[in-house]
């Protein structure tokens, strides 16, 4: 609140009042030729009518000088000392003061002018605090002094009128010195003292401010929870809220109002928690209702001059009844309400002010829309005249644009506020955050953020976001690869040896880029070095954690005794819970199985609100399930999802506890457990998969009754429960998660058990057609899901009818929808099969759209964009090596080079083998084909389809190396293991007997039989060998 | 009636059989005769894997060249009846 003086004009009606009623006799004589000194005495009363204050001044102190004999000197040192007052000769005007003070002649009739003196010395010093610079010994002093003279005319005045002024003139003094508990001491009594005067809203609005400052210089401080600054909010909120209701005195209502507003804000902004988010949330509500409520200047306006109208009224009502007391009184109020009157009329819109509050809390809260919104708005209305308040409107509408990483706004308005604004303390976050947009998946664009990262340290070199700026810099070099660069930049800020603060976040940061590169040994060293040069510092205690956290890797041992170490240090720490984590971690990994137990409980039982703490329970169910201890384990799943029923690993929780209810061969178990999860979580991200894992089990349960049609009927309802169970599943998934990557999938199942019902004659095709597109026409708002259901028809159709297949597929097919990668894959992989080698190319193409690469190196995209990339070098290739041509052979050779050294862990590696084995058929190397051939087939991830086609072309190796029995076994075998792929089973069956018959008609010889080997010794029997399902023939080799 | 006869053929294969086993094979005897079986085993088989391919893949474009090649194979040859062990 600016310091108000309250006396001058209250001292001048006094003194006015005192000069006239001091010669009644001289009023009433004939007019007597004046004198030098009064001739003196009226020059300087005219300049100081006419504001030249300074020279009025010089004139009173010209006539103290020359005539000091005469008996207007008092009078003209306190007129001398008021006109320094009002010229900023602060000092001056004190001396002057001081003079009347000192005074012992001081004539009787005089002595009003000494109490005036006294009250004007406190308010002088005051007024020239008010103009130092804040961290000015100078002002200290100046405040210090004040709040003695207002003592001293406390202590001769107590009672007196101007009492009230003088305590809230101290208070307001001692709020200044930050000195809160005297000022709030100070203002309680002035309200209950003065509690009937006209202005005691003023202390009481004062004691508020002081209470809400008071409550955050507590809360910036605070370690721990603070309740007092909890209660000085209350109070303070009471006391503002109190001068709200009252509606005595608009100005002062309305801001009160405001300051509501500020208050809450304040507040909010305190509750950093996660668990208070609720209440900051509501916080932020009741400050935007306070901001809502602050009236428009011009009501202000206007209800001051009613106030001072109202004042006046009576002023002139007590003058007729001349009651002396009452007319002064009521004259030293409406001159103090002119006084605010002046205030509010000089003073932006508080409304507007408001606005730009509320704009703030908007950003608080991550509404950068309406925070864009408000500040565009105001700044399009032009009412935004305060260049403090223009320069937040900009800074927080580019804020905005960058959090929701709109980049081009976000540029334009970034380079206007630096052409405006540049280095401007405000805008110290500015170039992290637009760095930051920058490195977001959205644009993944490492240099532009270098450059602003860049831009921020050189334009804030001291600023408190260096360090944050070199690391998010480094990491940017890191993304890059410019590890060296990242490491040189914070070494060379570590040679320039800057300030400490600045040296330990460099040699932390530096201790962070070896880790994050893998020097783990050089980060292990570093952080030592954090911990031991800066050892009462934040970074040390988090060195110490790291040092601790990074052992466990590379000498569990060692991290073992480097977190109790830390955890003995810092007690109280809050990486106590990963640094138990990291211990527990260590433990295991040492087999100390049962101490790792302990320590991870510890951290659930003393944490369960920390990070890591969820995790322990799953940690504590790998070490039980690798012990077989299987009972104990699921109750510790149990627990978990008793304790964190909305954590977001339930479903993982739900995931172990049915994989191991599986593993023991308890199937039914396992699908009850799925199934609570998706009753109790029905929109969890992880429903979806628990509904496909669903599907799947009801499948395999069908197929577990055995053959349909060997079935009683008891089985074979149970049989139909499993496909109707299976089905419901899978359409649950698509209708509650029609974007969610289980979808095709779950579309494979439903056509499985579409074709299962059909294999048994329980459907016929034309069924299953009308069951698609039934399906298919629930989603006609969902045009992508509706593709999808579509594409699954057509898959189903392809094997029919090759042309309707692609048909239906090509109208399925949208290029401006984004399909699942595996989607469009299936659609090139059709248009291959159709020898539409340029439309599937396409297909790819377009994919590459979806998901492009970004920065040039593949590895560090996102795991998504890997597998679709993963995808386009496998389909591509595959269109490439079917077009046939030597060129486009040995292009799609390439691309399956690619794939296999970029995604040698993509599922499509599996098929980019078998197009390798093909070339390499082509080729003649048979022998390299074959054992390509062979780790597809075994390869439980492979799909049906691609192990049958692996089978087929193995069968057509074998035929070409005249292994016509391993050929012909490797044919007929496909309709057995892979019936549900009728095409390439169709093919084999085809070939097998196109052998057999050459067989028989002698075309082929009568294979030569192999001798058999020499049976082995009983006693030692040789191992079995592992299964190999997929090369039935090389058994008879 | 049908009951002799069946009874009738019964004893010829027997007689025809017990005549047959008296007589020595040669070695190529032996070895045209396993080749001839070899044959019939996989035209039998190949009329199999026809008839599967037919019956489990209709749609399938294999599936009317199997009826063709099914129809030049003609019916299967006889599978010879096991001999009782006594």
């Amino acid at each position: 609140m600016p310091f108000t003086s309250r006396f001058p004009f209250a001292a001048i009606v006094c003194l006015a009042g005192f000069l006239l009623t001091s010669g009644p006799a001289a009023a009433q004589a004939p007019p007597a030729p004046a004198t030098l000194d009064l001739q003196l005495m009226q020059k300087a009363e005219q300049l100081s009518n006419e504001g030249k204050h300074a020279e009025a001044a010089a004139a009173y102190e010209e006539l103290v000088t020359k005539y000091p004999q005469v008996a207007s000197v008092p009078e003209a040192n306190f007129r001398g000392g008021y006109a320094h007052y009002l010229a900023g000769e602060y000092d001056e005007a004190i001396a002057a003061f001081k003079r009347v003070l000192d005074n012992k002649n001081l004539p009787a009739e005089l002595a009003q002018l000494a109490e005036l003196s006294l009250s004007m010395t406190p308010q002088v010093l005051a007024a020239k605090a008010s103009k130092l610079p804040v961290d000015d010994p100078a002002r200290k002093v100046a405040l210090g002094d004040a709040v003695k003279q207002f003592d001293a005319y406390l202590t001769k005045f107590p009672n007196n009128d101007e009492a009230e002024s003088a305590t809230y003139g101290k208070g307001l003094a001692l709020y200044q010195l930050a000195k809160y508990d005297e000022s709030t001491q100070a203002l309680r009594g002035n309200l209950k003292k003065f509690e009937k005067s006209p202005t005691v809203q003023d202390s009481q609005y004062l004691l508020a401010l002081t209470l809400a400052t008071q409550a955050n210089v507590a809360l910036q401080n605070a370690t721990k929870l603070d309740k007092t600054a909890d209660a000085n909010y209350d109070e303070a909120e009471k006391l503002l809220r109190d001068i709200i209701n009252k509606r005595q005195n608009l100005a002062l209502m309305n801001d009160a109002q405001f300051q509501v507003g500020e208050l809450l804000l304040a507040r909010a902004g305190f509750m950093n928690s996660p668990d208070d988010k609720q209440k900051q949330d509501a916080t932020f509500t009741k400050a935007i209702e306070a901001y809502r409520s602050v009236a428009p200047k011009d009501l202000v306006v206007a209800a001051q001059k009613n106030r001072i109208a109202q004042f006046t009224d009576l002023k002139t009502k007590a003058g007729i009844a001349k009651d002396k007391v009452q007319f002064d009184r009521f004259k030293r109020v409406v001159e103090k309400e002119q006084e605010k009157l002046a205030q509010v009329e000089g003073r932006t819109d508080q409304t507007l002010t408001a606005k730009i509050k509320t704009g703030l809390i908007y950003f608080s809260e991550g509404r950068e829309d309406e925070t864009r919104v408000l500040f565009t708005h105001l700044d399009n209305l032009g009412v935004i005249e305060d260049p403090e308040d223009k320069k937040q409107a900009l800074y927080f509408i580019t804020m905005s644009y960058a959090a929701q990483n709109l980049a081009d706004k976000a540029v334009e308005k970034y380079n206007a506020f630096q052409t405006a604004y540049k280095a401007d303390p405000i805008a110290q976050n500015l170039q992290l955050v637009m760095g930051a947009m920058y490195l977001t998946e959205k644009l993944n664009d490492p240099d532009k953020a270098i450059q602003y990262f860049n831009e921020g340290i050189e334009i804030y070199p001291k600023g408190r976001n260096y360090g944050t700026l070199v690391l998010s810099r480094a990491q940017a070099q890191i993304q890059l690869k410019k590890f060296d660069e990242a490491e040189k930049a914070l070494q060379a800020t570590i040679a320039t040896k800057p300030p400490k603060e600045l040296a330990v976040d460099a040699e932390f940061y530096l201790g962070t880029v070896y880790s994050q590169t893998g020097k783990q040994a050089e980060a292990v060293k570093t952080f030592k070095e954090v911990r031991d040069k800066y050892p009462d510092t934040q970074q040390a205690e988090q060195a110490n954690f790291q040092v601790g956290q990074l052992l466990s890797s590379l000498d569990p041992k060692g991290a073992i005794q480097e977190l109790q170490h830390f955890l003995t240090k810092y007690p109280k720490s809050v990486l106590v819970p990963p640094a138990l984590f990291a211990l527990g971690n260590a433990e295991a990994t040492t087999g100390q199985s049962d101490v790792a137990l302990v320590t991870y409980k510890k951290l659930g039982t003393e944490f369960p609100k920390s990070d890591p703490a969820p995790f322990s329970y799953f940690e504590r169910a790998k070490i039980l399930a690798g012990a077989q201890k299987f009972d104990e384990c699921l109750a510790v799943m149990k627990e978990f999802s008793a304790k964190y029923p909305d954590s977001p690993q339930l479903y993982q929780a739900y995931d172990f506890t049915a994989q191991i209810q599986s593993s023991q061969s308890k199937g039914a178990e396992a699908i009850a457990t799925y199934e609570e999860f998706v009753s109790k979580r029905p929109k969890d991200s992880g429903t979806s998969e628990a509904l496909l894992k669903l599907s799947a089990m009801w499948k395999t349960y069908s197929d577990s009754q055995g053959p349909y049609l060997v079935l009683d009927p008891a089985k074979r309802a149970e049989w139909q429960k499993g496909v109707d169970k299976s089905t419901a599943a899978a359409e649950l998934l698509i209708t509650d998660f029609p974007e969610s990557p289980q979808v095709a999938q779950a579309l494979n199942n439903l056509l499985d058990t579409q074709r299962l019902q059909q294999s048994v004659q329980l459907k016929t095709a034309a069924d299953l057609e009308k069951y698609f597109q039934d399906l298919a026409a629930r989603f006609s708002d969902k045009p992508s899901t509706q593709a999808k259901v579509l594409f699954t028809l057509a898959a189903f159709t392809l094997d029919k009818d090759k042309v309707k297949g692609v048909e239906q597929m090509t109208a399925a097919y949208k290029p401006d929808l984004k399909f699942a990668p595996e989607d469009l894959d299936l659609y090139g992989q059709a248009l291959i099969d159709n020898k539409k080698f340029d439309e599937a190319a396409k297909v790819y193409e377009k994919l590459g759209k979806d998901f492009p690469l970004k920065g040039g190196d593949p590895k560090t995209a996102s795991h998504d964009t890997q597998e679709a990339q993963a995808i386009i070098l496998a389909g591509l290739g595959k269109a490439l090596q079917e077009k046939g041509d030597k060129e486009s052979k040995e292009k799609a050779g390439k691309m399956f080079a690619d794939l296999e050294k970029l995604y040698p862990w993509s599922p499509k590696m599996l098929e980019v083998n078998y197009g390798i084995a093909l070339d390499l058929h082509d080729k003649g190397q048979d022998d390299e084909a074959m054992k390509r051939l062979f780790e597809v087939i075994k390869a439980q991830k492979a799909s049906a389809e691609l192990r049958a086609k692996s089978m087929l072309l193995l069968g057509k190796i074998h035929e070409t190396g005249k292994r016509f029995e391993n050929a012909i076994d490797n044919y007929l075998k496909i309709s057995v293991y892979y019936g549900g792929v009728p095409k390439v089973a169709a093919e084999g069956l085809w070939l097998g007997a196109q052998l057999l018959e050459r067989q028989a008609a002698g075309e082929i010889p009568m294979p030569t039989p192999t001798p058999k080997p020499t049976a082995a010794p009983k006693a030692t029997a040789a191992p079995k060998p592992a299964a190999k399902p997929a090369a039935p023939a090389e058994k008879k080799k | 009636m049908s009951n002799k006869l069946a009874l009738l053929l019964f004893a010829a294969v027997i007689v025809l059989g017990g005549t047959a086993c008296e007589h020595k094979k040669t070695a190529a005897e032996f070895q045209v005769e396993k080749a001839k079986g070899f044959r019939d085993k996989q035209k039998i088989a190949a009329i199999k894997s026809y008839n599967d391919l037919i019956t489990k893949y209709p749609d399938s474009e294999f599936a009317a060249k199997a009826k063709e090649r099914l129809t030049a194979l003609g019916p299967p040859p006889a599978t010879p009846i096991p001999v009782k062990k006594k």
